[in-house]
């Protein structure tokens, strides 16, 4: 693959927004997304800060910039990325996503500026308030002209995939939080609305070129999860997408990214560069997240030194500091957000991550359950597994469970257990 | 909320806009390194295009202000060069709302900075107050700022984010964020207090976002470099000079009072300039009152647990471990986590991880203006706490005294009412500090006042004792007098008289500090101990629990008070035969103990002991293997200590008992035989590796073995302290070797024995051992049975059933040695029977 010959370049340990092209690594995952939506849309899962927005952005910038693999030239993928973060309600989502889509006129030789129009009409009738409700105007009321138009645009822009034979990914970051959001604020029907028209449109549209792909934090289960019960929603949103979950770094790329982040400006005296790397590598758990945390400890804390000691030392902060539980929290926050409903149910899933946390090894279901005293482990268990806290193995026909990241596990043994 | 905004010290306050910028980096003492981290992420910005999200986390006048104001100043050629816009918040600006708002500051923030560009800003500003719908106009003011941008990257520099973030709300937050992906160059380098649930909840957008940066409390060598740059600023070179040579042990002291806050410090520097306690004291109290508010709000905001814990460390002025917060503040263990970890995180409480225990952290207060704005809210006295500690450490207590005399002559001379205020404070002030250096006389003179009671009392009954002490020029109060007497005898095992004293002292002090009360307390305890232990008595071993955890509730500095609290339940369980529940506590407080010094080999030693008492009791490996690792440990570092030789070798010898291992019992012999070589006189050491000599005897079935042990323990037997144990060590061995090798007991060597047995009179041995030595021992002869028979009719009358024993000693005459075969049915039935099952079996053939 044609990064492996790239030479490192200057990069600060950062956790924040970065340049596309400064993003490291996942050719691989590229490459098997890529396969993937030659034939359909996917939906990108993976607990936060482990590198899906970056991944994703990644995929666009190379899709756009032609420096796809030699296998894909045929496809003529083109990727836009949007992020969904913010938007208040359909009407706004709808207006951003034409909004944007104006941008790549070039690409498609498509005048939005009329849709546009239309829609920023519908958008400014105003939102009443009375005595603490607010009352939006725009629907119902406009329901059918909002698919109409959305339906319209990607019409128009799948007749033109069609015509060329190119493909086009819509990238959906944090989709899924934000249907979240609808529904705590009780737009739950903007949510169902939408997650109808994007199955809808998917199903007409794919054959023509058309692919999405979805991406967040929580899983579209857990969204889709809770519509079933509390609406009684029936729809099957995404069951026709491939799911795709975000793994760590392999050890070269650990290595690739640990080079340019000491470019940046960071010393190595006299130590073996690359047995730092497994290092870094092994304490990280090659998530590039942690690798630029401990980066940035040693950065604060060791005057930017690295050997084995300012390593291990980053390691030790990390997972005992308090001020670095924030790197952490995610774990068990999630459980008490997205699954406290009932309680027991969250009491029994950190009873659970307590079990596994004091285990090394995998732990077959039985001694799981055996282990805690706790009702529904089985599906505790495989709630766990869904939002990516587990690895399940096989074994003599068993399952077998154990926390997915060491890192992760350490941290909850001494911090939570 | 905004920093500082009534200025303290005019022209040295940081809040202060006018101070010129080069006069700010020559203060950045022990800030280098953070202005260093800042300056090179915006050089990143501006050659890498990387984007920067940093927090710059500390508490109230930590110098975060001035921090920023120095990185602006440093990155103006960048500005200039246009390589990077800036958007420097002003720290005045209020009233962020919302997202929109947030992009009008950047506006203004534009306008302030660059006269230039006003005018095309202000026609845009207009533009977007022309856009009805807030959607619109957000993304107006957006597409503004990136036309403004251009090419350059935006850089915003922002105070109080958290504030920012919390008043624009989780919502809008999405849209910033959203808006950063969007553009991809903008970085943001802001300042907080704390960390909030915006930067560490799941839900929140920016969530692990930022690289938070905490900001570290000045080093002592920072705190005086401060002081003299402060100095020199102010061009007063004898200040200068003062901090370079008297002043260093006294500012060493001030920097562990005011933890290194910069901006106490400044306080503090005043009291260098002008030397008047008043001027101090003023500027001091303006301080806290200046920040009171502030604190105030800050806490009610707080859950009331959180509160409460807040509170409790506060006040109790030392770092404190979770399990007293939670007891003292009646809150569960649970719950008073979770508070901890919540006032850790919004940098109210600050963590001080144990090396040697990990689990058990102490918390201490993170600000020292924050502890003091909560005793000033608790005492409600004008002068505060840390004041008087400020005078204590700064003052030797001559200094004080003279100072003293000096005010009150001002004093008496004094006709201006306002300075008579003046110095009376002063007065009551010194007078404070000189109470509180009292207690620490009261500790020196005890040494004294000890020597002086060991010496007459070593000669003398305590009669005149008082009067000797006094003649020796020490003055002493009754209390303190008893108390030392009390410690003479708990040294000397008296307890009954300890506890007299102990009555004495509570009687004559009326007054007494919590040190003073809580040594009081723990002598009492250890005594109770001692006797509860020689008593074996449950509710003394309460009485005693009671006592010693009162007294260090009252002194928790010291580690002594958890060794005994350790030692005690350690008793306990030997004295229950083993409890559990005891042995734990046990361990719990010597974890405790193990805070204050976690290298004392003392408290090393003593939980060895105890996990190997737990670890005999549950029976399992590894807390045996914990136990003896750990002695191990100290014996390789003290190889010629004898006692954790010996208690290693102890431990051992129970556990291979209970596993009934060679292996083991071979280890813990050598091991004792080893303790033997240093202590030669230690019947203990010799008595248990005899033991253990005998159990790897019986193991191997080795006759050679079996005799050394006999003759160890015989040799035992000219030792003082012998007691019934090496009698039944003794028997063991001679029916071992018996039934192994079916080899009888020299005669003559049973009969020493029975002359030693005869000598010690102890319960019921005898008779025991009589028929011992008719069973086991060589034939005997008319000669020798005469002699037993002697022994017996000394005893006769203490130990009426010998009677028996002497009928038996005549029947094996008789049938023994003289061969009457009848002679058996002379005895009664049942001794009849008893004759032939313990005598005979082994005597006839
Ligand atoms: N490919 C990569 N190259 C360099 N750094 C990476 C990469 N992937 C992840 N990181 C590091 O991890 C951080 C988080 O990555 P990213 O923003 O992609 O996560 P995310 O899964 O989208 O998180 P969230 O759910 O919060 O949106 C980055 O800021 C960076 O520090
Ligand atoms: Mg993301």
């Amino acid at each position: 693959m044609e990064t492996k010959n790239i030479t490192p370049y200057p990069l600060s340990p950062t956790s924040g927004t970065m340049q596309e092209d400064k993003i490291v690594g996942r050719e691989n995952e590229i490459t098997s997304l890529l396969r993937l939506l030659k034939g359909q849309s996917v939906s990108v899962e993976e607990i936060r800060r482990m590198g899906k927005t970056l991944l994703v952005q990644k995929l666009a910038y190379k899709c756009n910039s032609n420096k796809l693999p030699e296998e894909f030239k045929g496809e003529k993928f083109k990727a836009k990325y949007f992020t969904f973060q913010g938007q208040d309600d359909l009407g706004h989502l709808i207006s951003y996503l034409i909004l944007e889509l104006k941008k790549m006129k070039e690409w498609y030789q498509i005048d939005f500026d009329k849709t546009l129009q239309s829609i920023k009409e519908i958008i400014n009738s105003p939102t009443l308030t009375f005595e603490n409700l607010s009352i939006n105007i725009n629907l119902p009321i406009h329901q059918k002209h909002w698919k109409d138009i959305f339906n319209k645009v990607f019409d128009d822009i799948s007749a033109n995939l069609e015509k060329n034979e190119s493909k086009l990914i819509l990238i959906f970051d944090e989709l899924p939080i934000m249907l979240w959001e609808w529904y705590k604020k009780g737009k739950q029907d903007d949510a169902m609305l939408l997650l109808n028209i994007l199955r809808e449109r998917r199903q007409k549209l794919e054959p023509k070129g058309l692919r999405f792909i979805f991406c967040g934090s929580i899983g579209m289960q857990i969204v889709l999860d809770t519509f079933r019960t509390k609406y009684g929603y029936t729809g099957e949103a995404t069951n026709d997408m491939a799911k795709y979950s975000v793994g760590s770094f392999s050890l070269k790329e650990v290595q690739f990214l640990c080079e340019c982040y000491t470019l940046s400006g960071f010393n190595i005296i006299k130590e073996d560069k690359l047995s730092l790397w497994e290092s870094i590598y092994n304490y990280s758990n090659g998530i590039p997240f942690y690798v630029s945390k401990l980066f940035n400890i040693i950065q604060t804390d060791h005057d930017k030194n690295i050997t084995e000691l300012t390593i291990k030392s980053a390691y030790d902060s990390i997972i005992n500091d308090p001020i670095h539980h924030d790197k952490f929290k995610q774990l068990l926050d999630r459980i008490n957000i997205y699954y406290s409903e009932p309680l027991v149910k969250a009491e029994s899933m950190k009873a659970i991550l307590d079990f596994l946390s004091k285990q090394e090894e995998f732990v077959s279901e039985e001694d799981i359950i055996n282990g805690i005293n706790q009702e529904e482990v089985k599906t505790h268990l495989y709630t766990l597994l869904a939002d990516h806290y587990l690895l399940r193995e096989m074994k003599n026909e068993k399952r077998h469970y154990k926390i997915k990241y060491e890192i992760f596990r350490k941290w909850w043994k001494i911090n939570q257990a | 909320m905004v920093e500082n905004k009534s200025s303290i010290n005019n022209t040295l306050s940081f809040g202060a806009k006018s101070v010129n910028p080069e006069i700010l980096e020559k203060l950045l003492v022990g800030r280098q390194n953070t202005s260093a981290y800042l300056l090179d992420a915006v050089k990143s910005i501006v050659n890498d295009r990387d984007n920067q999200f940093i927090l710059v986390v500390g508490q109230r006048g930590m110098g975060k202000t001035h921090l920023l104001r120095v990185l602006h100043h440093n990155i103006q050629d960048f500005i200039k060069e246009n390589k990077i816009v800036v958007a420097y918040f002003s720290e005045e600006e209020y009233g962020i709302d919302n997202y929109f708002d947030f992009l009008i500051r950047i506006f203004n923030a534009f306008m302030r900075w660059n006269e230039g560009d006003k005018p095309y800003l202000k026609t845009k500003i207009s533009e977007l107050q022309e856009i009805g719908t807030k959607a619109n106009r957000e993304h107006y003011a957006e597409s503004i700022i990136e036309e403004y941008l251009n090419e350059r990257p935006l850089l915003i520099l922002a105070e109080n984010f958290a504030d920012i973030l919390e008043s624009i709300k989780p919502k809008e937050q999405a849209k910033l964020r959203a808006w950063l992906y969007k553009v991809n160059k903008i970085s943001i380098i802001a300042t907080s207090q704390a960390i909030s649930k915006d930067f560490d909840s799941e839900d929140r957008p920016f969530y692990g976002f930022f690289n938070t940066y905490y900001l570290k409390k000045l080093s002592y060598e920072d705190t005086l470099s401060f002081l003299i740059q402060l100095a020199e600023i102010d061009e007063r070179k004898d200040v200068v000079d003062f901090i370079n040579n008297k002043g260093k042990g006294q500012i060493k002291a001030l920097h562990q009072l005011v933890k290194g806050n910069h901006r106490l410090l400044v306080t503090f520097y005043q009291f260098l300039k002008t030397n008047t306690l008043v001027k101090l004291s003023e500027n001091f109290i303006k301080t806290i009152n200046d920040l009171k508010p502030y604190y105030e709000t800050y806490i009610r905001y707080l859950p009331a647990q959180q509160q409460k814990i807040l509170r409790y460390i506060a006040l109790k002025r030392k770092p404190q471990l979770g399990i007293d917060i939670s007891k003292n503040c009646f809150i569960d263990q649970k719950s008073a986590t979770k508070g901890l970890s919540e006032l850790t995180k919004k940098n109210l409480i600050e963590t001080i991880t144990n090396p040697s225990n990990k689990r058990n952290k102490l918390y201490d207060i993170n600000e020292p203006l924050l502890r003091i704005s909560i005793e000033v809210g608790e005492h409600r006295e004008g002068i505060t706490a840390l004041f008087i500690d400020f005078l204590a450490i700064y003052y030797s207590e001559q200094e004080l005294t003279n100072r003293k005399e000096n005010i009150l002559q001002k004093f008496k001379a004094c006709k201006v009412k306002s300075e008579k205020k003046d110095l009376n404070f002063e007065i009551q002030a010194i007078d404070k500090v000189i109470e509180l250096q009292k207690i620490e006389y009261l500790v020196n003179d005890n040494y004294k006042t000890s020597e002086l009671i060991v010496k007459y009392l070593n000669q003398n009954t305590e009669d005149g004792l008082l009067d000797y002490i006094k003649t020796n020029g020490i003055k002493i109060s009754k209390s303190v007098y008893h108390h030392q007497l009390a410690l003479y005898y708990l040294d000397n095992i008296d307890f009954d008289k300890v506890l007299q004293n102990i009555v004495k002292c509570n009687e004559y002090d009326n007054q007494k500090s919590d040190i003073y009360t809580s040594t009081i307390y723990l002598t009492w305890g250890l005594a109770l101990c001692g006797i509860a232990n020689k008593k074996k008595d449950n509710e003394l071993f309460q009485a005693c629990l009671e006592k010693l955890e009162y007294a260090e509730k009252l002194n928790s500095g010291s580690s002594g008070f958890h060794m005994s609290l350790a030692k005690t339940y350690s008793l306990f369980s030997k004295f229950k035969g083993g409890d559990e529940k005891a042995l734990i506590k046990s361990l719990q407080q010597l974890e405790f103990a193990f805070t204050f010094d976690k290298d004392d080999k003392q408290i090393a030693h003593m939980k060895s002991m105890v996990l190997g008492d737990l670890a005999i009791l549950k029976n399992e490996e590894e807390l045996y293997k914990k136990s003896t690792e750990s002695f191990i440990e100290l014996i390789k570092s003290n190889p010629n200590n004898y006692e954790n030789l010996y208690r290693c070798a102890f431990i051992r010898s129970k556990y291979a008992l209970l596993k009934n291992d060679l292996e083991l019992h071979k280890k813990s012999y050598f091991e004792f035989e080893k303790a033997l070589e240093l202590n030669p006189n230690s019947n203990n050491a010799m008595f248990f590796g005899g033991v253990e000599l005998f159990h790897v005897a019986l193991l191997e079935k080795d006759k050679a073995l079996y005799s050394k042990g006999l003759e160890r323990f015989l040799k035992l037997l000219s030792m003082p302290g012998v007691d019934r144990n090496n009698f039944d060590m003794l028997k063991l061995l001679i029916e071992s070797i018996y039934e192994d090798f079916s080899e009888r007991i020299n005669k003559n060597q049973i009969l020493n024995i029975i002359s030693e047995v005869e000598k010690s009179d102890i319960d019921g041995l005898l008779n025991s051992w009589l028929i011992t030595a008719l069973k086991y021992s060589e034939i005997f002869n008319y000669e020798e049975l005469e002699k037993l028979k002697r022994i017996v009719k000394k005893k006769n009358d203490k130990y009426p059933e010998l009677a028996i024993t002497e009928n038996y000693i005549n029947i094996y005459k008789r049938l023994v040695i003289d061969g009457e075969k009848n002679a058996l049915y002379d005895l009664p039935k049942e001794q009849r029977l008893f004759f032939e099952e313990n005598i005979l079996s082994s005597s006839n053939n």
